[in-house]
């Protein structure tokens, strides 16, 4: 379709246009600059004082003890120690199930049960971080006490299987979309030298994916590192290297422990510097799934490259020959695996649900929140002024963004790759991290302050990498003839644009409108230094407030509130109501749309 | 079918509008006609700031605005003029400071309701906190406040071992002491521990039926054996001011509530140590 825009090329309203969708795209380039360079600048104070070789291999962190030089305060080695035990221990656990769910629901669900599935999956991902915390606090660690008779359950045991409950969509739904992609006469052809349907599932089909399975492990160790508000309701936080039932502390976790009542002078900086040092793990991670997907592609007879088709997957009467093998144990492994993470799954829900119920009332819903009394309304108004702003703004630079990539960009330029890779990063920031960058950057340097604006700022980064790829993604699925119909009756580029390519991409952006709400309705670590936490009526966008979320963790940290463990709940089942809605939501549109485009 | 699509279009751009004028409306109006009062500091002076807070708003038309994080920030927050008054669990030293103490708070020692131990010695508290030594052989593992916490400073201040030597000062903690920051998570990690063999440290008046309170070498931790001196784990609440600034005649009259009779009534109800 570039050979059509040569014909106009001159025309400068369109170079105009083109010179700001590309702008709009190069801004996650500049985002992500601007994470390293403010959170380095800010945690320079602490380098220097600390000395870099002290603070990262330092034992000790004792940040407020008196008899203590400067530089044997801050030592992060265990926490370091503490964020790659976990965070191994997690991407294993949660990769096996991850990937034996997969295998489930792309060979062995029956089909009628699948959307139900893929939905249990989605649902998993969209839970609210600190609702698993909660849970595993609430839930996990008594059993736990009980069943090893062990003093407390902080520790490895109860953090390394709540993160790995949370991997599970992560790496699921990209191991699920390779396998997927596995040509089907791979399949077909297994089975025609006579292999059971096991055997070519676990010796063809799942080898042939292994990259995009390499790809969704490391994927999981971006979050598993990053991984904030869960993690610190479990591992403790102790002074100790990382132990089965001993309390210990990761990166992330120190950081929303302590900003709180951390002084200007080094503590702070020195969060902010294990801040600046989890970052430098994240683009490392990243730099390594940049090179696992360049050599993504499948090797294999082109001509005969089909991909797997819902029709074509009911075809497991070949494959009833037991034969006792080993792949026969993993088949029913897979299936007893993705039976647990169902159940799991439904437990928490209901669990949360059930417990949440009875602390729901009038009263605690909409009534009048202040020193008295504490209620979610405010919380339930700055919710909603987060989602309008950091929409408004992320939504014009995202899908311009998008247009760029689609309709402008020459695909496989180094300038496309160049952004691409940026998104991806900006994409894989944990969300503490941002929450470090908006209280530095939006909060001090911007002097915007901790209020609702600067958590709306905040998050519009957050979800921007998000509305940008779904957005992409319709673009990119609007055939190109009506493109040329449009030129063909005389239509310029960008009148193309907007009257013909985006109204057909509609269903995209509102896909990614309703994933960017869920994104920030569940969204805590990032918002609670930025946007405070505190439970009066936000006046103006210049008042702290907290969101739902953050009203969770509000309640487990403030003093003096009653009741508090019921109304965390209580804000937990509205939360998990909200994720399912949403998810509804989703489907809803998808169906709809897809009803239209048959039409 | 285009002109649908135009439809379509032409709403969302004029409900992206209408949200965004919400907004701006949301941003500009919202300037309330009540005297506000922005009081900042101290996590554990703030339970009972919001107690006499919504006492006063009952009666005064003024808005209290209470905002929580530490001591040093609302120390330096009333220097710097950002807030009404700061709030401060513990002494403080300012010259251009001025400090009224508003009460006074007994840090206590908590345990499980199951268990069976009630008293202990700073000693015992210091040793299980530094070496995981167990208190009476039951007692095997604790709860701590994170670095920087007002509750944490005061504990770390008064604990000491036989030497003399203050649990501040130590550069680690024996490997059976999780952290938690906030009171609430102290009282959750305590009283969700069946095994009933964990202790933690909080304000006494956070304390609930939730947990018990432990005797300090015989001593209970009530209001009267702080205010007697006999509990030895004991520290301020003050509120301060920039004295340059003075206060505004809102502020002043809520002080005089505070120290008013009436003001110290709630605050003996809400658990802390009144200074009459």
């Amino acid at each position: 379709m570039t050979t059509f825009v040569k014909l106009k090329d001159k025309m400068t309203k369109e170079n105009v246009a083109r010179a700001i969708f590309a702008a709009f795209a190069a801004f996650s380039i500049l985002a992500v600059f601007a994470i390293v360079f403010f959170l380095l600048y800010k945690s320079f104070p602490a380098f220097r004082q600390i000395g870099f070789f002290n603070f990262l291999f330092g034992g000790t962190w004792s940040p407020t003890n008196p008899s203590l030089d400067v530089p044997d305060r801050f030592g992060i080695l265990p926490m370091i120690a503490g964020s790659v035990v976990l965070t191994l221990t997690s991407v294993s656990l949660g990769g096996v199930l991850a990937i034996f769910t997969a295998v489930f629901i792309v060979y062995y669900c029956p089909k009628k049960i699948k959307p139900v599935f893929n939905q249990l999956v989605n649902l998993l991902a969209g839970i609210p971080s600190i609702v698993y915390g909660y849970f595993g606090l609430t839930f996990l660690m008594p059993l736990l006490v009980q069943l090893f008779h062990v003093p407390q359950a902080y520790g490895l045991v109860s953090s390394t299987v709540i993160l790995s409950i949370m991997l599970v969509p992560t790496i699921a739904s990209i191991t699920k979309n390779s396998l997927e992609s596995v040509p089907m006469n791979y399949y077909e052809g297994a089975l025609a030298l006579g292999c059971t349907k096991n055997q070519t599932v676990f010796k063809v089909c799942l080898p042939a994916a292994k990259n995009g399975i390499l790809a969704a492990m490391i994927l999981g160790v971006g979050r598993a590192v990053g991984e904030t508000m869960a993690v610190q309701f479990l591992v403790g936080s102790g002074d100790n290297y990382p132990g089965l039932f001993l309390p210990f502390r990761t990166m992330t976790s120190s950081i929303v422990l302590e900003m709180g009542y951390a002084d200007e002078i080094l503590h702070k900086p020195a969060l902010i510097a294990i801040g600046f040092i989890l970052l430098l793990f994240i683009l490392a991670i990243n730099l390594c799934l940049a090179a696992v997907k360049r050599n993504n592609s499948i090797s294999g007879n082109k001509l005969f490259n089909r991909k797997i088709r819902e029709s074509e997957n009911a075809v497991s009467h070949y494959s009833w020959h037991k034969t006792g093998s080993l792949q026969d144990v993993l088949w029913i492994l897979s299936c007893a695996v993705s039976l647990l993470v169902a159940l799991s799954l439904l437990f928490i829900v209901f669990f949360v649900l059930i417990k949440g119920v009875s602390g729901l009332d009038f009263n605690f819903l909409f009534g009048k929140s202040g020193n008295a009394q504490v209620t979610l309304a405010p919380a339930f108004l700055s919710t909603g002024m987060v989602i309008l702003l950091s929409l408004a703004i992320s939504l014009p630079l995202g899908i311009g963004a998008a247009i760029f990539l689609s309709e402008y960009a020459k695909k496989g330029s180094r300038f496309v790759k160049t952004i691409n890779l940026f998104i991806d990063t900006l994409s894989g920031v944990p969300s503490v991290v941002f929450g470090l960058f908006g209280m530095v950057f939006f909060g001090n340097i911007l002097h915007i302050g901790i209020n609702l604006l600067n958590g709306s700022l905040t998050l519009s980064l957050i979800v921007l990498p998000t509305i940008i790829r779904s957005t992409e993604q319709s673009l990119t699925e609007v055939p190109d003839s009506m493109r040329e119909a449009s030129y063909a009756l005389g239509a310029s580029k960008v009148r193309t644009i907007f009257k013909v390519v985006l109204p057909q991409a509609l269903s995209g952006m509102i896909t990614s409108v309703i994933l960017s709400v869920g994104r920030i309705v569940s969204e805590s670590a990032a918002l609670i230094y930025t946007a405070g936490a505190v439970a009066y009526m936000p006046q103006s966008y210049l008042s702290r407030g907290a969101t739902l979320s953050v009203m969770m963790w509000f309640f487990n940290s403030a003093d003096g509130i009653e009741n508090a463990p019921s109304k965390c709940f209580a804000t937990a089942a509205i939360l998990i109501v909200l994720v399912l809605i949403l998810n509804i939501l989703v489907t809803v549109v998808e169906k709809y749309f897809r009803k239209r485009s048959n039409k | 079918m285009n002109k649908t699509k135009n439809k379509k279009v032409t709403a969302i751009v004029l409900s992206a509008a209408m949200l965004a004028t919400l907004g701006s409306t949301a941003l500009l109006g919202g300037c309330s006609k009540t005297a506000e009062i922005n009081i900042s500091g101290s996590s554990s002076v703030s339970p009972l700031m919001l107690n006499l807070a919504a006492e006063y708003e009952k009666t005064h038309d003024v808005s209290i605005i209470v905002t929580t994080s530490d001591s040093s920030t609302g120390i330096t927050e009333a220097k710097e003029g950002k807030n009404d008054l700061g709030m401060a669990s513990k002494a403080v030293s300012d010259d251009a400071l001025t400090t009224v103490q508003i009460a006074t708070d007994g840090v206590a020692i908590i345990a499980n309701n199951a268990c069976e131990i009630t008293d202990v010695t700073p000693e015992e508290v210091y040793e299980l906190y530094a070496n995981g030594t167990p208190i009476q052989g039951k007692i095997v593992a604790a709860v701590s406040r994170e670095a920087g916490s007002g509750t944490y400073d005061a504990f770390g201040d008064l604990i000491k071992n036989a030497e003399g030597k203050k649990l501040k000062s130590l550069s680690a903690f024996a490997s059976c002491v999780s952290v938690q920051n906030a009171t609430l998570s102290v009282k959750t990690a305590i009283s969700s521990n069946t095994a009933a063999n964990t202790i933690g440290y909080i304000s006494m008046g956070s304390i609930d039926d939730t947990v018990k309170a432990l005797m300090v070498k015989g001593v209970a931790a009530t209001a009267e054996n702080v205010k007697n001196g006999t509990y030895s784990l004991s520290r301020p609440f003050n509120v301060v001011y920039n004295t340059e600034k003075g206060l505004s005649p809102e502020v002043k009259a809520f002080l005089d509530f505070i120290l008013s009779d009436a003001g110290q009534k709630i605050v003996s109800e809400s658990g802390y140590v009144d200074v009459k």
